[in-house]
């Protein structure tokens, strides 16, 4: 359930973050299931999910969370997200958390315990 | 005291970097700009242009999607508009067919409720049809929000010449290899 870091440069948004999702407690198909070894876990099957939110708040709380969505990749059940960002919300030096769930049809939501931890490093002028 | 717990099951594997059209805005803008300057260039044109868009900020729906990325409504249409942040109050309902003149088939786009299609927009527009490709998503923008043609039309143009459309859009290997 470790977060994950993300070092970035303050207004980087030149490239996309992409991540899979998996259930840890189901094997992936011919795989001996392994708690501590996430190739052993099933990809999450997506494709009943109407949205991948991921708000973005500073560590720090100072401002309210941005509303980003992550995108679903093809093939949907293999668990395979991107996102992107535009360039405002890093703009500014500091300790980002993301924290990424999966809405469903209905509201019913899902979300990873482990967060996304973007450490956002000032741009030299 | 405490006892164990059930592990939570959802968990987030394979971080990593992944190419976004932001390096490659330019190859696309030139490769759309000939569409709207050489429509008759068909050879120019790759068999199929798929664009996937990206989510933006905020959006869920198919239309909220489309519209956003595009930019090619107005204020007005749209409601809020910061940035590459738009909140709409419009989605589709249904799968979306569009047709040209003579019955061809020139674009589908998926119903984000009823088919694998919930957070991307694919658009596939043949080669042959290559001269409606405005006309399309024209089209597309014309069944999710009223938007004046005419300024539709402008509002496309002028936004891929600067380059800005499609600065957050992801393109599909079809397009670019």
């Amino acid at each position: 359930m470790d977060d994950f870091s993300i070092p970035l440069v303050a207004g980087d948004h030149g490239r996309a973050l992409r991540f899979t999702l998996r259930d840890r407690l189901a094997a992936a198909p011919g795989r001996l299931l392994n708690h501590y070894d996430p190739e052993t876990w099933a990809p999450c099957d997506l494709t009943r999910v109407v949205a991948i939110r991921v708000p973005v708040q500073p560590r720090d709380r100072s401002r309210p969370p941005y509303p980003l969505t992550a995108m679903k990749l093809a093939p949907y059940t293999s668990g395979l997200c991107q996102m992107i960002w535009p360039p405002e919300l890093f703009a500014v030096p500091g300790h980002y958390e993301a924290e990424v769930s999966l809405e469903y049809a209905g509201g019913a939501m899902e979300t990873v315990y482990g967060r996304m931890v973007f450490i956002v490093k000032e741009r030299l002028r | 005291m405490l006892q164990p717990t059930p592990l939570n099951r959802l968990c987030l594997t394979d971080l990593r970097w992944s190419d976004t059209l932001a390096g490659r805005a330019d190859e696309v803008v030139t490769l759309l700009e000939s569409l709207e300057m050489d429509q008759h260039d068909r050879a120019r044109i790759a068999d199929a242009l798929i664009l996937r868009v990206a989510a933006p900020a905020d959006a869920i729906g198919l239309s909220e999607l489309l519209t956003a990325s595009l930019h090619a409504v107005t204020e007005d249409a749209v409601g809020v508009r910061d940035g590459v942040q738009v909140s709409m109050s419009i989605r589709l309902d249904e799968t979306v067919s569009l047709t040209d003149s003579v019955g061809t088939r020139r674009a589908v786009i998926l119903d984000p409720d009823t088919t694998d299609a919930t957070s991307t927009c694919m658009m596939a527009f043949p080669a042959h049809d290559s001269a409606g490709v405005t006309d399309s998503i024209q089209a597309a923008l014309a069944v999710a929000v009223p938007v004046d043609a005419a300024s539709f039309t402008d509002t496309l143009t002028g936004e891929l010449t600067a380059g800005s459309v499609f600065g957050r859009a992801l393109v599909g290997d079809a397009l670019l290899g």
